[in-house]
């Protein structure tokens, strides 16, 4: 059976608005300030799977989580969507973990589950931006590699990955099984899941598992980005005066509008 | 000591992308007391190299037989190139993020991503500022020993200066050569419009989620036109398919450094202002006084671009009539 | 000799009429019975509570047609007199029959006279003047209510008007053959017999009685029969829907248990409640609710009365009558799509202006509502305007993607109670915010000036701030049942931590939902709006209004606060207590029979894509009275009004549009004795 594993994070709401956004300086990280969510390109990789699973007409979808208790929330809205089965490995047990360690955690994982023909990931996620577990976990699996994936079709045995580039986009073919990180396009926004399947998705199970049943230890989920000590958190204070244009009308805001640039000498 | 490594992927001719990093590989490995190697990655003529001397680089490594972009290709011929370094400097462009990660990773290096300042110091330690939290707050971290990747992110660096007719060595390596497991079948560029590509742009108009549907970018690309821009977008823009994903501006899009960054029905939201952070100047026009882009601009009109557009349109090619 | 006159006078072979009246009779309860199973398919519904209050207000709309002679009012009293005139004469008929089948003989003496004769009289003649009025009014004035034209309509007039002419000439024949005594007593009959006499003899007036008698008996055994099978069918069901009239708050929309529920909202006819069936044969096709919607008046693809007629037409329909019920769940709907339009659904304000003028108390509303509910939640298909609000609701509990804005940020700079940093303070009543109140600039003004007049009263309020999540009422509107209770239950266990007893609003969204639909999830409140509780400061002292100048102000009654919850004198009162202020009103259009200003069921957060804006039209309405300031007491309605108002103003009239809160602030911080507070 066609086999699609999305991993996914639960993170800290990406849109808190600045004012209310607030650091714990002793954790090192985000304050507990705001609602925790699925980070979104995760789940564009999720709506990415589903339409691959659309046109090809039948194929099992695992979602993937390497996170808190909370993180079932996370998995059940993939299993709204309609991802099939869902799996939460605790992070609990791996104290020291780093991207490395989050990606071979993820590849033990994908490794106890049936083959998985094609491994998505987000592109990067919304707490700390690191876009590397797709390509470590890429890594670890020894398999193709192909990032800002923003559509997926199959081609007989090979997948061929629409992507975007800096200055367009592009069809890269690959052989399976890959692993791909998505990134958001107008056409893989994540769907709004029906009811009847969040009622549905409340009530299924989902498995936890540990470090033991992974066969890890903390050591071996510390890679070399452990070695890099962060030495200051802060959020960055902007300190700009916006002269604002006055005028009664459009057409004198217009006039001192041009008046401004010209004296700045950037028309 | 640290050897420095830029790795230059060319894309059509030598451009700021190319620049920037090699001026933050100059200016980290003259910080290590260190020398600066750049490795070419890619078919090229000799400016590259050219450039890379004038650029600070005191030699330069050239992949013999190599091909168009192919990841796993192009990441071990980066692995090679890379036998002697220590901190290897990528753009952050769509190839350079893809084979950067899986470089560090056979490298046992630490990887760090999108980062918008390096220090180095002579005993080697290596200061990272990486933006976090989509661009809310500040990470620094401190890469005593081992090597270190590093993605910069695109115009967080200033060029530096250039040397013109500076040269050294130039090292050729062979391509590698193996089965690759993916191919570019086809390469698309969007076109985006009249005006230079968004990265190189010095004149910016680009419109957000105030301007309500696709057809009213007509007027932002009317106003280009007359200050000899480009038009850009916010994510809330590209997401509603009004303009093509490769417009978007911001942390997950283009970060650009233009002289004028006109922002018109855009609210500031952090996420964009990432990418606009390199702007010299940005002017906002938005109809909500509290809209978050006042914070960051320097001139700003409240009022609707209906109404306004039209009127700034008249009034600047009067202004260029004037002054012809 | 006591007055009475012979029943069957001139009439043989009697037992005809018999049998031709059995056979009516069982024509009709063929027809009737055809309308009781269609009901029956339909989901229990419990409607016999109650029984003193429901007859009670039948008989207010029966006898005294409340409704009908509030609106319209001309049109409605011809049908008082069309309700009269059947009651009578049935009545009259009723007497015949207990005279003569029944054998008690009360249709003699002075009940013969007085009822039998004159009442009779009167009353079929005001009938019939009524009856030649209703035609002129369908087919010379034309009102558009009343379109399309519809033979059924013309005929049943024509029916009742013969039936009653030639009743008037069997009695006025029979009269003048008789030579009948107490014939005076029937002016209209004896005028109508006098005539009759001029042109024929008494031998062919015999002929004449006789024909007549037969041909309006005919005429009247066909009207019966024809009840089921017409809108004749409103003279049972109609007062009978009006007994069954939902008596819950209006503002509360049936829960639906999502745990038991088989079904997510309404995809088939079956899936209705027998009362929403029933609902469908009471319409009279008067067309009130249609003149009165605000979508229909620009012209987007909402009628309430073609909604109820074209679902009538499909609980009729064989087809949709025998289809089964889907075996499984995604099949499509043969009702939402098919039958009523997508768009015809999601055109609705919910504004209830249908449901507060049909005189026959069909309710509109919660069909819509329950079919919004399969699209969204069985087939997650809305609006794309809508997708955005949506994802916000859940993740953020606040209707505005993309926001930046915090719940904290209008007091910021304030002195107030957050109940978060002073758990333990005591306070009388929380001011509830609401998402717009909270995060949108212009009705954070609004908020802070209530604040503000909470404070120059000495009010001990507290409020939630970031605690607050949107009280649901946008998501229940659209039909997402589940996130509403999602978002309530959240409310309500903040609520109860915090030991919440009053709550004072000025969203009458928020109100409504909090007060009225918050208790079917188990959180009961004590719930004004802010119109209310400024109003009771003031007329307690505690606020003391000086002049500002506020010159002609017009109050525009918000859906929530007037049609739902009938709250129509508090805000003009805080107006008044203005001193030098004139307040005006629309005419026709105000209290209960205000427009809506298109903001309610998620029109706020949609973009109008079809007809005319709704907001434009209520402003022409409300800056045809040359008020300075308009007047509102909702976020919505004043995002909607302003917005209306700056774009139809005509050049050089500038009303502004204030809040009452905003009005009254500025009418008592003018006060130098008053702390300003800012």
């Amino acid at each position: 059976m066609f086999h699609l594993v999305v991993c996914l994070k639960q993170i800290l709401d990406p849109e808190i608005p600045p004012a209310d956004f607030k650091l714990d300086p002793a954790a090192q990280r985000a304050a507990a300030c705001g609602s925790l969510v699925v980070s979104i390109f995760d789940e564009n990789a999720l709506e990415v799977a589903l339409q691959l699973r659309e046109s090809v007409g039948e194929a099992k979808i695992t979602a993937l989580s390497l996170g808190p208790p909370t993180a079932v929330d996370a998995l059940r809205k993939a299993l709204s969507m309609r991802a099939d089965e869902a799996i939460l490995i605790r992070d609990e047990d791996f104290p020291g973990m780093d991207a490395h360690g989050a990606a071979r955690a993820l590849a033990a994982a994908i490794r106890r589950l049936p083959p998985a023909d094609l491994v998505l990931c987000g592109r990067e996620t919304g707490d700390w931006n690191g876009g590397l577990v797709g390509a470590f976990l890429a890594a670890e699996l020894d398999r193709p590699y192909t990032n800002f994936v923003a559509g997926v079709t199959k081609q007989g045995d090979h997948f061929h990955l629409r992507r975007q580039t800096d200055d367009g986009w592009e069809v890269v073919r690959s052989t399976a099984p890959a692993v791909i990180t998505v990134t958001n396009d107008d056409h893989n926004l994540p769907r709004i899941p029906k009811v009847k399947d969040n009622m549905m998705a409340f009530r299924k199970q989902v498995p936890m598992w540990t470090a033991s049943d992974l066969g890890l230890t903390p050591a071996s989920v510390a890679g070399p980005n452990s070695r890099l000590e962060q030495a200051r958190l802060y959020i960055p204070v902007v300190d700009r005066k916006c002269e604002m244009v006055g005028g009664d009308t459009s057409e004198s805001r217009a006039r001192q509008l041009v008046e401004r640039l010209a004296a700045l000498q950037v028309i | 000591m640290r050897n420095v490594l830029a790795i230059v992927i060319p894309a059509g001719a030598f451009s700021r992308t190319e620049a920037e990093i090699l001026s933050a590989g100059r200016r980290l490995a003259s910080q290590f007391g260190a020398e600066l190697t750049a490795a070419i990655l890619g078919p090229s003529d000799d400016s590259f190299a050219r450039e890379s001397f004038a650029f600070g680089a005191k030699s330069v490594i050239r992949v013999e037989g190599l091909a168009g972009y192919q990841s796993e290709t192009y990441s071990i011929a980066a692995q090679q190139a890379a036998a002697a370094a220590d901190v290897i400097l990528f753009p952050s462009t769509t190839y350079g993020l893809e084979i950067a990660p899986g470089l560090g990773y056979r490298l046992g290096a630490s990887v760090i991503l999108d980062c918008v300042r390096l220090e180095g110091d002579s005993s080697g330690n290596l200061t990272i500022t990486k933006p976090v939290y989509g661009g809310k707050a500040n990470s620094e971290l401190v890469a005593r020993h081992g090597p270190v990747v590093i993605a910069m992110r695109m115009r967080s660096v200033a060029p530096g200066e250039k040397q013109d007719g500076a040269t050294g060595e130039i090292r050729t390596i062979p391509a590698p050569t193996l089965s690759p497991r993916t191919q570019i079948l086809e390469h698309q560029t969007e076109d985006a419009g009249s005006g230079p590509k968004l990265e190189d742009a010095r004149i910016i108009v680009s419109g957000g989620r105030g301007l309500g549907n696709k057809e009213n970018f007509v007027h932002l690309e009317e106003l280009a036109r007359i200050l000899g821009g480009s038009v850009g977008a916010s994510r809330a823009a590209c997401d509603q398919g009004w303009v093509p994903a490769t417009l978007q501006i911001g942390q997950t899009g283009k970060k650009v450094a233009p002289d004028l960054y006109l922002a018109v029905g855009i609210s500031g939201a952090s996420q964009h202002l990432v990418g606009i952070a390199g702007a010299r100047h940005i002017v906002a026009i938005n109809k909500d006084a509290k809209a978050p882009i006042f914070q960051v601009a320097a001139l700003g009109v409240v009022d609707e671009w209906q109404a306004l557009l039209p009127k700034l349109s008249d009034a600047l090619k009067e202004h260029k009539a004037r002054n012809s | 000799m006591t007055p009475t006159r012979e029943v069957f006078f001139n009439i043989r072979h009697v037992w005809v009429m018999y049998a031709l009246f059995a056979v009516t009779l069982a024509i009709f309860f063929h027809g009737f019975y055809q309308h009781w199973q269609r009901w029956t398919r339909g989901l229990p519904a419990n409607r016999t509570d109650r029984p003193w209050q429901r007859l009670q207000g039948l008989l207010r709309q029966t006898a005294a047609h409340d409704r009908l002679l509030k609106r319209y009012r001309s049109a409605g009293f011809f049908h008082l007199l069309f309700f009269w005139g059947m009651v009578i004469l049935t009545a009259g008929t009723t007497v015949v029959f207990i005279h003569n089948d029944l054998g008690i003989h009360i249709m003699q003496g002075a009940f013969y006279l007085y009822f039998q004769s004159l009442t009779l009289n009167v009353f079929g003649a005001l009938f019939l003047v009524a009856l030649l009025a209703a035609l002129f009014q369908r087919y010379a004035a034309r009102p558009s209510r009343l379109k399309p034209d519809q033979w059924q309509d013309g005929i049943i007039l024509v029916l009742l008007l013969t039936i009653l002419i030639t009743g008037f000439i069997l009695q006025g024949a029979r009269i003048q053959i008789t030579g009948d005594p107490w014939g005076a007593w029937s002016p209209v009959g004896n005028v109508t017999g006098s005539l009759l006499a001029r042109v024929f003899s008494i031998s062919a007036l015999t002929q004449l009685h006789r024909f007549t008698w037969w041909f309006h008996m005919a005429l009247v055994f066909g009207f019966i029969a024809w009840i089921p099978y017409s809108k004749l069918l409103h003279l049972l069901t109609a007062p009978a829907n009006i007994y069954l009239r939902d008596l819950e708050p209006r503002g509360a929309l049936p829960l639906l248990d999502m745990e038991k529920a088989e079904t997510l909202g309404t995809s088939r006819l079956e899936q209705f409640s027998w009362k929403d069936l029933f609902d469908l044969d009471a319409c009279t096709e008067c067309g009130r609710c249609e003149v009165n919607c605000p979508a229909n008046l620009s012209t987007k693809p909402l009628s309430p009365k073609w909604l109820i007629l074209d679902l009538q037409k499909a609980s009729r329909s064989p087809q949709i009558a025998a289809s089964a019920p889907a075996a499984n769940a995604d099949e499509a709907s043969p009702l939402v799509g098919p039958v009523i339009h997508e768009e015809t659904l999601w055109s609705c304000t919910t504004c209830r202006a249908c449901m507060e003028q049909c005189p026959v108390m069909i309710e509109h509303v919660p069909k819509i509502v329950q079919m919004r509910r399969h699209l969204v939640m069985e087939r997650a298909e809305f609006p794309d305007d809508l997708q955005g609000i949506i994802r916000s609701l859940e993740a953020r509990g606040h209707p505005y993607p993309g926001s930046s804005a915090s719940r904290s940020d209008w007091h910021k700079d304030l002195d107030v109670h957050v109940l978060s940093d002073k758990p333990d303070q005591s306070f009388d009543v929380l001011l509830w915010v609401g998402c717009a109140g909270a995060m949108n600039d212009r009705s954070k003004s609004v908020t802070r000036a209530v604040a503000q007049l909470l404070k120059t009263a000495g009010v001990k309020f507290a409020i939630l701030s970031r605690e607050e999540k949107c009280t649901g009422d946008l998501a229940r509107r659209i039909g997402h049942e589940f996130l509403f209770q999602q978002l309530a239950q959240e409310n309500i266990a903040t609520f109860e931590r915090y030991h919440v007893k009053k709550i004072v609003t000025s969203c009458p969204h928020c109100f409504n939902t909090i007060r009225n639909e918050y208790p079917q999830l188990g959180g009961n409140y004590r719930v004004v709006h802010h119109s209310e509780f400024l109003q009771e400061l003031v007329a307690s002292g505690r606020l003391k209004p000086e002049p500002t100048g506020l010159g002609k102000v017009v109050f525009h009654d918000p859906c929530y606060l007037g049609r739902y919850n009938q709250v129509y004198d508090a805000p003009r009162q805080v107006l008044d207590s203005v001193p030098a202020s004139q307040r005006t009103e629309v005419p026709d259009w105000n209290a209960r029979n205000a427009l809506c200003c298109g903001g309610g069921g998620g029109f706020s957060f949609m973009e109008e894509k079809t007809g005319s804006r709704m907001s434009h039209n209520r402003s022409r309405q409300l800056l045809a009275t040359g008020a300075d300031t308009v007047a509102v007491g909702c976020p919505f309605c004043m995002t909607m009004i302003e917005d209306g108002v700056k774009t139809v103003a005509p050049a050089g009239q500038t009303p502004r549009v204030l809040d009452i809160a905003e009005v009254l602030a500025q009418a008592v911080t003018q006060n130098p004795a008053q702390e300003s507070g800012r």
